[in-house]
């Protein structure tokens, strides 16, 4: 990528050390000593009305906020210009779960910046269910991950980790273990190298999960966050650790988030697709700092 | 409460009943029912048909009901399960709240019922909790009961924990490591050998010196009950037969005498006594409920 010294095909694959934080842009001298992966944390206490609806306007400012803060950049414009080229074919992948979907106005954010970074109008698409047969995500060559965090029955939490998982034809084949093997689909063809951001969405995350639909609203909260990255894994980790902190405050005692979700230290482990130990994570907290749990 | 209205078309005498209720506190089918089976369950509950998979569910017959203006609506889930001790698995699973009387077993909390009866297992949901709905979910949940075969047996199995200080909300009947894992963390391997032929009962205890864990598992032959009592002792005991201390708690395992090829397995005992006393207590009822 002209601009960045970034090289699309190698996106994922540098999450390590002085690597990252020079091909990411990022002064090391402003981050954490020996942080290996920068993930941003927004806050606003004011993104969300009191039935848990988001502000479309506030939710594109924390989400350009964070976008620039996740690659050093004062001008979120700038950023997003770091993330996607004009040559570039887009897929936001999103995440339609009836519960907790990932808000349009996000969905929409995300496209007009990607819009704004010069990729023509027709050459993004947002989907979910439809990745393999969409035709814009058919001829991706970058993808923006998109999904709220949550419980989930099976697999510990439903992550960014996990919301590639419409990308294969069986995704069944990956539950194994506690959807153990998910870092396995980051390497295939289909998205290996092309995923330029994941934004885990903490407005309002679900911390424990009830019933065949594994949803009950009183198990969310108004966090009011977005977590930001370029490497799934220490996002997911951040997120998990706040959600763990929500169980523990929530339930009085040590609820460990059941079943483990292993696939987030297993895709970093195995598949290399980031630190998901706190002292390999640079975080970077912005807005709203009450009761962020982390 | 009244449930008058309430009309269930067509019952089935064996399975699934062919019609979900009519009609129920005002709530009324917003669409045919629907019907899921082991493959086409991911379409309706995504990677959540896992759960109902992994207790061999063969058929979910799924309603949503849409209730009066400014009220949510209402999903009724049936689950078809092979036996009666899949069924009470599924429920020994999923229970969240206070105990009900619906079916064989129930408990309702955070606008969820859910209970098991015979074969089947039943969850209702109320997708906006509220009194009104809370009313409606218990009468489409007695309506659905009513309908459904009753018969059912909690496994033998759940008979053999000692019954000194367990906590019986936290029984749990299960054929599948990951259901084990999502009550006791274990690790991603299959310590225990448990699966289809190789069910296990857990549950919780609070003595006075302190809590622990018992796990009894039936193995289908002798060799299977032996490889797991090696693999636990190797994983847990430090390849030793006598209660190990572990950073949470001591384990222990017996195989069982008299009990076929069951096996106990205590998890985070308070004590060594603890340990010990729960594996002897339940060497001491062997087979017998």
């Amino acid at each position: 990528m002209s601009g960045s010294g970034l090289d699309r095909r190698g996106f994922l694959q540098v999450g390590a050390g002085a690597a990252a934080a020079g091909v990411l842009g990022l002064d090391r001298a402003e981050g954490a000593k020996g942080a290996t992966a920068r993930v941003v944390l927004i806050r606003r206490r004011e993104v969300l009305d009191a039935d848990g609806r988001a502000d479309p306007v506030v939710l594109h400012d924390m989400l350009n906020e964070a976008v620039g803060a996740l690659l050093g950049e004062k001008d979120p414009a700038a950023a997003w210009r770091r993330l996607v080229q004009p040559s570039d074919v887009v897929g936001i992948k999103s995440n339609v779960w009836e519960h907790l979907p990932t808000p349009p106005a996000l969905e929409q954010a995300i496209r007009d910046e990607v819009v704004r970074a010069g990729v023509g109008a027709r050459d993004v698409a947002v989907d979910d269910r439809g990745v393999r047969t969409n035709p814009v995500f058919l001829r991706m060559t970058a993808l923006v991950n998109v999904r709220p965090m949550r419980t989930h029955a099976w697999s510990g939490l439903g992550t960014c980790l996990k919301n590639v998982i419409m990308f294969v034809p069986t995704p069944s084949d990956y539950h194994e273990d506690a959807c153990a093997p998910l870092g396995a689909i980051w390497q295939k063809p289909e998205i290996a190298g092309k995923v330029r951001l994941n934004v885990l969405v903490m407005l309002t995350p679900q911390f424990h999960s009830v019933g065949p639909h594994s949803f009950a609203k009183p198990f969310t909260w108004p966090y009011g966050g977005l977590l930001v990255g370029t490497l799934p894994v220490p996002v997911d980790a951040t997120g998990a650790r706040i959600i763990q902190a929500k169980r523990r405050l929530h339930f009085g005692e040590d609820r460990p988030i059941s079943p483990p979700p292993h696939h987030i230290e297993i895709a970093g482990s195995r598949y290399g697709l980031g630190p998901s130990a706190p002292e390999g994570i640079e975080l970077v907290r912005l807005g709203w700092g009450a009761d962020a749990l982390i | 409460m009244t449930i008058l209205g309430v009309l269930v078309t067509a019952l089935g005498t064996l399975g699934l009943p062919q019609a979900l209720p009519a009609e129920a506190a005002g709530w009324r089918p917003s669409a045919p029912a629907a019907r899921y089976d082991a493959e086409s369950i991911f379409q309706y509950i995504d990677g959540l048909g896992e759960v109902y998979r992994a207790y061999g569910m063969t058929t979910c017959l799924a309603g949503r009901y849409a209730g009066p203006p400014g009220e949510g609506d209402i999903v009724v889930d049936v689950f078809e399960m092979p036996s009666s001790a899949e069924a009470f698995g599924l429920f020994s699973h999923s229970r969240e709240g206070e105990a009900a009387d619906v079916g064989q077993g129930a408990s309702f909390g955070y606008g969820t019922l859910a209970f098991w009866k015979g074969r089947h297992f039943v969850s209702v949901t109320a997708e906006q909790d509220d009194p009104r709905a809370r009313e409606a979910v218990m009468a489409l949940g007695r309506a659905v009961a009513a309908a459904l075969p009753g018969g059912g047996e909690v496994p033998a199995l759940v008979a053999r924990l000692p019954a000194e200080g367990l906590l019986p909300r936290s029984v749990v009947y299960l054929l599948h490591p990951q259901i084990l894992n999502t009550h006791v963390q274990l690790g991603s391997q299959n310590v225990l050998g448990l699966g289809p032929t190789a069910p296990a009962v857990l549950g919780r205890y609070e003595r006075g010196g302190g809590g622990g864990v018992l796990v009894i598992a039936e193995y289908p032959g002798p060799e299977a009950a032996k490889a797991a009592v090696l693999g636990f002792a190797e994983r847990f005991q430090a390849g030793g037969r006598g209660a190990w201390r572990s950073e949470d708690g001591y384990y222990a395992s017996l195989a069982l005498p008299g009990a076929g090829n069951a096996v106990a397995f205590v998890l985070r005992a308070a004590s060594r006594e603890m340990a010990e006393a729960l594996l002897a207590e339940a060497a001491a009822k062997g087979g017998q409920p």
